[in-house]
């Protein structure tokens, strides 16, 4: 069943987080959930290709009727690959902030593994201070 | 942050891309995986044109 099926029957983004999971685009190098139905309306917007090299999206194109590929242009030589959809702003740009909470700083909070690394990152470099200061008396 | 976002391209970050309007289309494009990871990597980037709302795309030499 071709992804155009998708387009026309889905009335929107999901809702809510179960509808959501149930949508998740496929590509395995994608570092955020992306619904598919974003995927898919990018896609469709791009004329299924890669908005750079101009490849065409290889899952859609073996996915085609005759005359999808038609109607989208996809006749001829060229090249298919794996694409994605590519956040321009990043969602890490939202993360952390808080702009209900008044006064709350428009700064990212730091995750916990983070935290752990500037952590060991400040013992690390006290530790080596201290070499470099008394290595003198060893 | 949001100042530099603001400065870039006239987005307002809350009002535009809060929540799940962080995936509105008007925010992403289809890649190719390989040139989504280098556009991650801040080696491929837009640059304003004199063509109003349009961006072009360079690469890092």
């Amino acid at each position: 069943m071709h992804r155009n099926f998708y387009i026309n029957a889905m009335t929107g983004p999901p809702k809510d987080h179960s509808t959501a999971k149930q949508a998740v685009s496929p590509p395995a190098t994608s570092r955020v959930y992306v619904s598919n139905y974003d995927f898919l309306q990018a896609l469709h917007r791009d004329n299924y290709r890669c908005m750079i090299t101009g490849w065409v999206n290889r899952n859609s194109y073996k996915a085609m009727t005759d005359a999808e590929r038609q109607q989208f242009g996809l006749v001829g030589v060229f090249q298919t690959s794996n694409t994605n959809f590519c956040h321009i702003f990043p969602p890490s740009t939202n993360w952390g902030i808080k702009p209900e909470v008044p006064g709350h700083p428009k700064v990212l909070s730091l995750t916990p593994s983070f935290q752990c690394r500037l952590l060991i990152l400040f013992v690390v470099t006290v530790f080596w201070v201290c070499v470099e200061h008394y290595r003198g008396f060893w | 942050m949001w100042s530099i976002i603001e400065g870039f391209g006239n987005i307002d970050v809350l009002a535009e891309l809060d929540g799940a309007n962080m995936h509105r289309l008007s925010n992403g494009l289809t890649l190719d995986v390989n040139i989504h990871l280098v556009f991650d990597d801040l080696e491929l980037w837009f640059e304003e044109v004199q063509v109003s709302n349009i961006k072009r795309f360079s690469f890092s030499p």
